[in-house]
């Protein structure tokens, strides 16, 4: 099973309610492919950085789909031949989450090791203290 | 007061020169952030200047690994307009 992440911006000259309707028909492609729908997220009218395709703003949404890549073919498939779709944008983030763990867990490590350092050296040190009091 | 005026002026400098070069930390190493992502532009825009360009390491104090996360980062949310390919 994978994740992805679709991210995809909609002309601004559409109405809410049409956005709405094609995001929900966009939704129902990757359904009917057997991925099921993890979060959607709505950004709503949103500036765009540059034009794109004449557009100064856009519908920004956000799909996290779990599930194999044919479903995301069918999106990608979709959404060229949709033109009110003006940007899409797919990232697979599986693998990126499992990188992230891994370095969450580094950090964890090589934190502990440090602390357990300090430890070692701070004990150490009060027992060279203790054995030049005593003399 | 010419001469006082002139050393009002030399203190910052002296104390500018005297400081030299504070090491600079990577922002994501300090806030232990390890997943850059490139939809957080709040985040990612402080590391994008007015030109459009990614600020480099030698100035924000970025170290390489995140350098690489943030670069990867920067180039998606372009893609997808939320930041500029070039700006002003």
């Amino acid at each position: 099973m994978r994740q992805y992440e679709v991210t995809f911006i909609l002309a601004s000259q559409l109405t809410e309610e049409d956005a709405e309707a094609i995001a929900l028909s966009m939704q129902k492609t990757v359904e009917k492919k057997g991925a099921s729908l993890a979060k959607v997220e709505k950004w709503g009218k949103r500036r765009l950085a540059f034009s794109v395709k004449k557009n100064r703003e856009g519908y920004y949404y956000l799909f996290v789909i779990n599930g194999a890549g044919d479903a995301i073919n069918e999106l990608e498939r979709k959404f060229k031949q949709t033109d009110e779709v003006i940007r899409f944008l797919t990232v697979r983030t599986d693998i990126e989450h499992k990188a992230v763990e891994k370095r969450i867990k580094q950090r964890q490590a090589e934190e502990a090791r440090r602390a357990a350092k300090r430890d070692t050296a701070s004990s150490s040190e009060s027992s060279t203290n203790a054995r030049a009091a005593a003399e | 007061m010419a001469m006082q005026r002139r050393q009002a002026k030399e203190e910052p400098r002296s104390g500018k020169r005297s400081f030299s070069r504070k090491r600079k930390i990577c922002k994501f190493c300090a806030d232990k952030i390890d997943f850059i992502d490139y939809k957080d532009i709040k985040l990612i825009g402080s590391f994008v200047p007015e030109r459009g360009k990614i600020l480099p390491r030698r100035i924000s104090g970025t170290c390489a690994p995140h350098q690489r996360e943030l670069q990867k980062a920067i180039k998606r949310a372009r893609a997808i307009a939320l930041l500029p390919y070039v700006g002003e």
